[in-house]
């Protein structure tokens, strides 16, 4: 149990360095941490398709600019390890990774308001100074133990303390609750994707989300060809206004440069 | 651009290139990305100033002031701040105001963008490719995600670097001059809104086992919805979420809705998975 408690703790370590070393690799996605927890619970096979239904439950989840709309790396390690744990599969994922996730985020926003601005003004110190060399010390090791180390602890105790009694917690819901909240992450990637549709939305590509719509709802075309039609119309419709715009030019010459490409 | 020899400002982008990925590590409220900004200089700014510890001080401050912009478009923002640095040193006129001036012009559009194409399309189509795999249980599921995902997104910062530190502003400059930005954002957003509308009938699962009819001509409310557009009831859901979305309503009361009204539609037997 130590042992799998501090590899659990490391999965999550894994998971955050989407911050600190990966670069926006989404490797904090529950897809791709799902397996890393399957590794370490001995059950990667269900653990894959445990990430593949988060992942849909979370799929409107992004980070655009400061907003973070919930901790990911814990919703995703925790949600697995106790959807293995109970057997219970997406329902529990929901029942233990949501308001745990949500927990683990205040826990990070007082680090963030309290914490991280000694940091900061002690690279402001260095700047000065240039000292470059304690400057990237302190950006790497201080973002680190401020941000992620304590998040870490968190995943760690809580699946330590929470794998015990966690079936006895779920057993205890009523079932057409735990039933509900099956469907509920039927209807999570719903939200997912009207999020996305609204940082989108333009009236002018209405029309290429019914086609997708209608190319799987009616003829059960697979994304990867919707992805590849897709990109055939936009190759298209791209080669269409390059030629426009050839003939806006021969003929008038009247076309202002900075109204086209 | 004589100062520095190239091999070694060379090796210094590439320290600069690797030091890009662990940007957000200190990320903090009121600067953001300004830690991991000064961070990701410190290598190129070593061989421009290096015997100029006053002018390095000052480049080291210059870059800790706010900044914010989506990871993967980071080095091409770098590199042109690491192009300016390298003017600034060797020509006295240089205002090195401008360094953050350009900085700042490129943050907002460039984030618009880079949020759009890369953490909304490109991962969602990544996702859609290799989700069937995943709900199979099958490892290569998410070693495509991964795959696919980050091979784009480390083209595009590696040779986003180059760009910016060889053309240098002059660069971006002609691109937002010419709207080409703007086009291939337009373009990424209709290949995102199809792939997007392909997903809703294939992931978002509701059904309702109420019986319509009687008898043997019985059918369930989705069967006899599927008749008129297939995935109907998904479709329906989907449109009013979006319509919760635009009517401004906060995200935690879409989700505890959502939850609510699906416990209770399992309790009075009207929803089911």
């Amino acid at each position: 149990m130590i042992l799998k408690t501090f590899l659990i703790g490391l999965v999550a370590l894994i998971g955050y360095s989407e911050y600190f070393l990966t670069g926006a690799s989404m490797i904090f996605r529950p897809i791709a941490l799902a397996p890393l927890v399957g590794i370490v619970m001995g059950d990667v096979p269900n653990a894959i398709k445990v990430g593949a239904a988060m992942e849909l439950a979370y799929v409107g989840v992004v980070e655009v600019g400061i907003s973070t709309p919930q901790d990911m790396v814990s919703a995703s390690v925790l949600g697995t390890t106790f959807a293995l744990s109970t057997g219970k599969g997406i329902s529990a994922a929901l029942t233990f990774g949501l308001p745990l996730s949500m927990l683990i985020l205040i826990v990070q926003n007082v680090m963030y308001i309290f914490v991280a601005p000694i940091y900061v003004s002690k690279m402001d110190e260095y700047a000065k100074k240039a000292e470059d060399h304690k400057l990237s010390m302190m950006a790497f090791w201080g973002g680190l133990v401020v941000n992620f180390i304590p998040s870490v602890i968190f995943i760690m105790l809580a699946f330590y303390f929470g794998s015990g009694f966690s079936k006895q917690l779920i057993n205890m819901i009523p079932q057409f609750v735990q039933d509900g909240l099956v469907v509920a992450s039927g209807l999570l990637p719903a939200f997912g994707f009207a999020l996305l549709i609204q940082q989108m939305l333009r009236k002018d590509i209405v029309p290429y989300m019914i086609l997708g719509f209608i190319l799987t709802a009616y003829l059960k075309i697979p994304i990867i060809g919707i992805a590849i039609l897709g990109l055939v119309i936009v190759m298209i419709s791209y080669h269409n206004e390059m030629k426009l715009h050839e003939q806006l030019k021969s003929i008038g010459g009247g076309v202002e440069d900075d109204e086209n490409f | 651009m004589t100062k520095t020899s190239n091999s070694e400002m060379r090796k210094a982008l590439w320290f600069t290139f690797w030091r890009s990925f662990a940007a957000n590590s200190a990320w903090e409220l009121t600067r953001q990305e300004a830690t991991g900004y000064a961070f990701s200089m410190v290598p190129s700014l070593r061989v421009i100033y290096k015997n100029d510890k006053n002018g390095k001080a000052e480049a080291l401050q210059r870059h800790m002031q706010f900044f914010n912009i989506t990871n993967v478009l980071l080095p091409l923002v770098l590199g042109t701040s690491i192009a300016m640095e390298e003017e600034n040193e060797s020509n006295p006129e240089f205002d090195p105001q401008i360094i953050n001036n350009v900085k700042v012009s490129l943050m907002g559009p460039l984030s618009a963008i880079g949020d759009s194409m890369f953490l909304t399309t490109w991962r969602v189509i990544c996702m859609g490719i290799s989700l069937a795999l995943c709900q199979a249980g099958n490892i290569l599921g998410p070693i495509l995600f991964m795959f696919s995902y980050n091979i784009v997104t480390i083209a595009v910062r590696y040779f986003g670097l180059q760009i910016g530190y060889n053309e240098g502003t002059k660069f971006i400059q002609k691109m937002s001059d010419s709207n080409i930005i703007q086009n291939i954002s337009d373009k990424a957003s209709t290949l995102g809104m199809m792939v997007v509308g392909a997903m809703i009938p294939t992931y978002v699962v509701l059904n309702s086992p109420i019986k319509i009819g009687i008898g043997k001509s019985a059918m369930t409310l989705t069967k006899t919805l599927d008749q008129i557009i297939p995935s109907m009831l998904p479709l329906i859901a989907t449109l009013i979420v979006l319509w919760m979305i635009r009517k401004k309503w906060k995200v935690g009361w879409i989700l505890v809705t959502i939850i609510v009204f699906s416990i209770l539609g399992t309790w009075l037997h009207v929803l089911s998975a």
